[in-house]
């Protein structure tokens, strides 16, 4: 009789499935409850939810949020509609659901980095809604810029099971960048409104009250003027980013690369950057493994649950049964391997050491102001690429040579 | 019957259906659990195939009911799980088992003229061993975090490194318990096998008076106690890599998902050597009972003596010797050594030849007879079709230049498909018709059955054929998205082809099902002898009661003299004492 | 019915035959379903013999499936008139057709085998070595031009950079995008970081697996430019169907300018914004 069944939704080529749909942040709204000690109003998360339709559309159905003439440039409804929905394509033969077919498996049809694969994989994939990413040209604690995101996507994260899609036509990744720019701010939004029910309204207040479109206009006005305003912030911040990147001055062609390389290695050991403080004494990414980052410490730290004890464990379950994963600690990066997560180049290296990676205890170094004295706390530029250097030529020293598995041929000319 | 209490039967019940020694109980146990299976593999075969026809497009059934969320759209793991368990469900519980549990049981005591197998607390044992088995593998599906899904070949290191695959966790663990249990059982019935035909064989049954459904019994059986050690061996080791870390087959330092390092010191590839020193000749132990059945049911409607008996078990005999030494043909762009690839090369090339003869001999056997079209010499005759198909593709890659361009591709899904399928699956169909009036006393039903061929035969092509094409393009198994490839994008219509006649062949099973749970009950009485055959089990009683002759058969004669100029029949039983000599001492067979 | 059942198992070469016919030859219905475009100089070699056993199996295949309808149509129990053949083989017949097919093959074996050894074990040599006599042992192989990783999931490259040496510092690194020069002996060194997968050229006809703690090396010399396929052909995991590779294949010129520029983004290190046009 299976037989039967499927072979009568075959004949109807699979519209009896569902509809996707994007799931709430529950762990947040937990970790929200932990701290006020009470629950949300459910009145009020169905309120956030409807607002998020409003505002966003369906992962069927998607909408670029009108808020304004600042930020309509930043999302094209036409590439959103190209990467959403489900997979197939249209009848010119442009592919449709492009998100699904490459990155809902891993990062989830909502974002956040909960699909079918995800718990699997380590690292676990970046969930976008905290609006927060890695491997970016912008200062700690700023959104990327839409070709950082490019950078990610055609590079993959090596080290990772981020892949490379540097084979995707162009049409179809700008319109994978703009969808994960526009889920990343459609969770951001999520988690502000649900701040915002939790700390700002009171328990019987409202976010907004669609029924009162009618009976009421001028609170429901007001009110969808502020949700809209928490909107608008969110998508300014995004396309403020754009000229956020940091920039870099040129590498300067060292006369004496062995006295570079040498001061390079003093800075690394030294107190202003310290970074044998996590990297550790032989840059094995064994100096603490303890730390988490921050989206574990979200539902964990921040709200009082240490992961590293024993006794947490219930409270943990708690959130894993919400969605969460099982923490793990973030490890320094082993700078022997030679594989460098956000790229290669100098220029990358120079972004993560000056401005820090976000999400992660790695801090930005501190910099010499401009024009400052010798004497004056921090690295100049010089001294940066110095350090540059030095960690560029660590996985070819003799100490690092296991980790490259160097067989006899590779010693011979070409 | 009827007088016991009902304690007494139910405890009657339980010994004589379910924990039964009996042969003919425990080869139905065997042929209902193994017919089970069959559907599920089928339609975790349609799963695959609704993929690759509607790539990420959401998949009926499955989808609504596991991936809601994602619109239906089943992950790519789920992919992985689907074809591993379609293979193993299919080779190690359908094929296996039906041929050598299932028949094998049936057959070998009535075949030889025994009143049961040597050894029927083993034979017991044997089936029961299966129970751990499909509650290992079922577990398999499904345990967390994920079913198995490193193929039905698991090769190490993505099986025994647990972080490498969603599948490779407890589920892993759990699919190799099974297969060792399967080891466990066949082993069982091998002896039992091995034993029953060596020293239980009626008197005249001399081993070249036997039917060669009986030599392919017992080289399988021979074949089986050799290679399964091999096989259980290996699982083993796996299973030490996966809960140890022994690392017989992961290389030192060795990294999958940034897991720890291991603390390997192995070889990937010992795996493979020692997985199809067993395989290679499983591959044979899935079509030699087949050829024996082919060829009894050929002979029968041809009304006609095998042509060729001698050779036929020398081939038999032949292609399993010379099975032990090809398995490396699996291997050959594997990184094992190219000059070893040659050596197997040769074996291999060599091993197409008994098949060639078999081939010819039952084509001999259709000359000159006098063909009866019934549903099993349909299914019969399907099978020499489809072998010949099946046969040819293996020069392809026996061949190791060319293997070298369609190794991995859907040229050997073809190639296997049209063995297994083609082949051993339509000879175990044409066996069911063939002896299901002996097994359940009445006749299975004629136009259904041969409905039942003509849709199978059909739709069997049209999935498994173009699967050459797709081989001779490049197109790479076990890939849940091809398309995405430029090579292969444009072969998306061929695989909705495909896929739509593979639903279509699972759907004419319907009509196996119902004719077959029909003529259980409603079909029509059969007697002894309904094909006129010549066999040693179509004298004893349909079906046969507890020791299964009514009278000590004597054999006078091989089991094809059919068209005899001896008697005015066109069949000659192998019990029927021949007419101008005296029989003095033995009492007259009692004949139907 | 019997010469309804002939004709089904007629209808088997005839559809068989045809589906080769219809794939192999141009037409509009079934287009590019046969071997992919050769683009390597002994892939012509592995396409030959392809064609070789398909022709030879085909006439095999012909033959049998005929002779099987043939018996069936005239030995058809409702209409045959002949009394039954009562035989039970031919001796002949047994030796002439174990013989016959046993020379086919082993002349197969023996007639590729110098096709598979230059796929697989006559690496290009660089010289001769010492003794000044090519293949013996002491040859000096062709070194590599670049190394490919296979790792879940995708395919790391390695190029050796100026100074002619891989794992130096001036190594160029690229993912899943391989230029090789045409009309060149290209030797790849191949590996794996994780678990097996599959170095697949389809239109190279180059297909090697990579295993964990093993180096091994293929070889091609590309005659054609465009751009190909990498495949992987070994199951690696959930994400095998992602990894996905591009060949291209350029004139030594285009290649060195290629590599040139990686090597420069590579080394690329200073960022000036954009200035926005507003």
């Amino acid at each position: 009789m299976l037989i039967l069944a499927i072979a009568a939704s075959a004949s109807t080529n699979g519209c009896s499935t569902n509809e996707a749909e994007f799931r709430q942040n529950l762990v947040y709204v937990k970790a929200q409850e932990k701290t006020l000690k009470s629950e949300i109003n459910p009145r009020q998360l169905q309120d956030v939810d409807n607002v998020l339709v409003a505002f966003f559309g369906t992962p069927d159905d998607p909408r670029v949020p009108q808020v304004g003439d600042e930020t309509a440039d930043l999302l094209s409804q036409s590439r959103l509609e190209m990467a959403a929905g489900a997979v197939s394509s249209n009848e010119q033969g442009k592919p449709q659901g492009l998100y699904r077919e490459h990155c809902a498996h891993c990062h989830g049809v909502t974002g956040d980095g909960a699909g079918p694969t995800a718990e699997f994989l380590n690292p676990y994939p970046r969930d976008y809604r905290m609006g927060v990413f890695k491997f970016k040209s912008t200062p700690k604690g700023e959104k990327p810029t839409h070709e950082d995101l490019r950078q990610i996507l055609v590079n993959g994260i090596p080290g990772t099971a981020m892949p490379s899609f540097k084979l995707l036509p162009e049409d179809e990744l700008e319109s994978l960048i703009q969808y994960v720019q526009y889920l990343a701010i459609r969770g951001e939004v999520e988690r502000a409104l649900i701040y915002e029910c939790a700390n700002e309204l009171d328990r019987d207040d409202r976010l907004v009250d669609f029924d009162a479109a009618e009976t009421d206009r001028e609170t429901y006005n007001e009110q969808v003027e502020y949700v809209t305003s928490i909107v608008a912030d969110t998508m300014q911040r995004w396309v403020d980013a754009e000229s956020k990147a940091v920039p870099v001055p040129a590498r300067p062609e060292p006369a004496d690369l062995a006295a570079s390389i040498a001061h390079g290695r003093e800075l690394f050991y030294g107190p202003i950057a310290n970074c044998v403080k996590c990297h550790g004494d032989s840059a094995l990414g064994d100096g603490q493994k303890n730390d988490f980052d921050d989206w574990t410490k979200d539902w964990t730290v921040k709200i009082g649950i240490d992961p590293n004890k024993a006794e947490s464990g219930e409270e943990i379950e708690h959130f894993i049964a919400a969605g969460a994963f099982e923490p793990r600690n973030i490890h320094p990066r082993n700078l022997r391997q030679g594989v460098y997560r956000g790229g290669r180049r100098p220029l990358d290296l120079y972004w993560r050491v000056k401005n820090g990676i976000d999400g992660t205890p790695m801090p930005g170094v501190l910099m010499k102001p401009e024009g400052a004295g010798p004497d004056a706390q921090g690295l100049s530029p010089a001294d940066l690429w110095d350090l540059i250097n030095y960690v560029r030529q660590l996985p070819y020293e003799e100490l690092s040579e296991t980790g490259l598995r160097k067989p006899n041929f590779q010693r011979d000319r070409l | 019957m009827s007088h016991s209490h009902s304690s007494n039967s139910f405890s009657h019940f339980i010994s004589t259906y379910v924990f039964s020694k009996d042969h003919k109980i425990i080869g139905l146990q065997f042929l209902f659990s193994t017919l089970l299976w069959f559907l599920i593999g089928g339609l975790l075969a349609l799963g695959i195939r609704w993929q690759l026809a509607y790539p990420w497009e959401g998949m009926p059934v499955i989808g609504p009911a596991l991936f809601s969320g994602e619109g239906g759209q089943i992950s790519p793991e789920f992919y992985t799980t689907l074809f591993t368990m379609h293979a193993t469900v299919m080779i190690f519980f359908v094929i296996i088992p039906i041929l050598a549990g299932a028949f094998g049981n049936y057959l070998i005591p009535l075949m030889i003229g025994a009143d049961d197998m040597a050894f029927p607390t083993l034979n017991m044992l044997s089936y029961w061993f299966m129970w751990p088995a499909f509650i290992f593998i079922g577990l398999s599906f499904f345990w967390p975090p994920y079913g198995a899904g490193s193929g039905w070949t698991s090769y190490p290191p993505l099986s025994a490194v647990r972080t490498a695959a969603p599948g490779s966790d407890w589920a892993q663990t759990m699919w190799l318990m099974g297969v060792t249990f399967v080891g466990i059982s066949s082993m069982m019935g091998s002896v039992n096998y091995m034993t029953t035909i060596m020293q239980m064989r009626a008197p005249g049954m001399t081993m070249f008076r036997m039917p060669l459904t009986i030599w392919g019994m017992f080289i399988t059986a021979i074949l089986q106690a050799f290679a399964l050690p091999v096989l259980t061996a290996a699982g083993f080791m796996q299973l030490t890599d996966r809960m140890f870390a022994t690392g017989f087959f992961i290389p030192e330092f060795l990294q999958v998902n940034n897991s720890a390092p291991a603390s390997g010191g192995g070889q990937p590839l010992l795996w493979q050597h020692l997985f199809w020193f067993y395989s290679h000749p499983a591959v044979y132990i899935m079509i030699l009972p087949a050829m024996g059945m082919v060829s009894d049911i050929l002979s029968c409607f041809a009304r006609k003596p095998i042509f060729g008996y001698k050779p036929m078990v020398y081939s038999i005999s032949g292609i399993a010797g010379l099975g032990f030494i090809v398995w490396g043909h699996h291997m050959f762009v594997s990184g094992m050594n190219p000059v070893l690839g040659m050596t197997f090369m040769v074996a291999t090339m060599m091993i197409a030849l008994p098949s060639a003869v078999k081939v010819f001999n039952w084509l001999g056997t259709l000359w000159g007879g006098r063909i009866e079209f019934t549903t099993p010499m349909l299914f019969a005759l399907s099978f020499v079709s489809m072998f010949v198909i099946g046969g040819l593709s293996g020069i392809f890659m026996a061949a190791t230049p060319v293997d070298i361009f369609i190794h991995d591709t859907y040229f050997i899904v073809a190639h296997f498909h049209y063995v297994l399928f083609g082949g051993t699956a339509m000879a175990v169909f044409g066996a069911i018709y063939f002896w299901f009036p002996k097994m359940f006393g009445r006749m299975m039903n004629e136009p259904l059955g041969k409905m039942h061929f003509l849709l199978t035969f059909v739709f069997l092509n049209g999935t498994f054929f173009t699967m050459h094409i797709l081989g001779a393009v490049g197109f790479p198994r076990r890939l849940a998205d091809p398309y995405d490839y430029q090579t292969f994008a444009h072969l998306l219509p061929m695989n909705r082809f495909m896929t739509w006649c593979a639903i279509g062949m699972v759907g004419s099973q319907i009509l196996f099902a119902v004719n077959f749970f029909y003529s259980m009950f409603f079909g029509q009485i059969a007697g002894r002898n309904p094909w006129r055959a010549n066999g040693l089990e179509w004298q004893a009683p349909s079906p046969p009661g507890h020791g299964n002759f009514d009278f000590q058969p004597i054999v006078y004669r091989g089991p094809y003299e059919y068209g005899s100029p001896e008697v005015d029949t066109d069949f000659y039983p192998q019990t029927q004492p021949p007419p101008k000599k005296k029989v003095e001492t033995e009492p007259k067979p009692a004949l139907v | 019915m019997g010469r309804f059942w002939s004709l089904l198992f007629l209808l088997v070469p005839v559809f068989g035959v045809g589906t080769f016919i219809v794939a192999a030859t141009p037409n509009t219905l079934l287009v590019n379903h046969w071997l992919p475009e050769n683009i390597s100089e002994t892939g012509g070699v592995i396409d030959g013999l392809f064609m070789f056993i398909l022709w030879l199996t085909g006439i095999i295949f012909i033959g049998t499936g005929v002779a099987l309808f043939w018996f069936l149509w005239k030995y058809d129990s409702e209409r045959t008139t002949e009394p039954v053949k009562y035989m039970h083989g031919s001796h002949t017949l047994e030796v002439v057709w174990s013989i016959l097919p046993a020379a086919t093959l082993l002349f197969i074996a023996i007639f590729q085998m110098d096709a598979f050894a230059d796929a697989k074990i006559r690496r290009p040599i660089q010289s001769a070595g010492p003794d000044g006599i090519e293949g013996t042992a002491d040859d000096v192989p062709q070194p590599p031009l670049v190394e490919v990783t296979g790792r879940q999931f995708e395919w790391r490259i390695r190029y050796a950079g100026k100074d002619g040496l891989l794992y130096t510092t001036d190594d160029v690194h690229t993912v899943n995008e391989l230029h090789i020069p045409v009309d060149e002996v290209v030797v790849v060194a191949i590996q794996s970081e994780d678990v097996l997968h599959s170095f697949f050229l389809p239109n190279m006809r180059v297909k090697q697996d990579v295993v964990p703690g093993m180096q091994q090396y293929v070889w091609f010399r590309p005659i054609r430019s465009g751009e190909f396929d990498i495949v992987c052909a070994e199951l690696c995991g959930w994400g095998h169907y992602k990894m996905r590779g591009r060949l291209t294949v350029e004139s030594r010129g285009q290649f060195d300018a290629w590599l040139q520029r990686e090597f420069e983004e590579q080394e690329r290190s200073e960022y000036t914004p954009v200035e926005d046009e507003e």
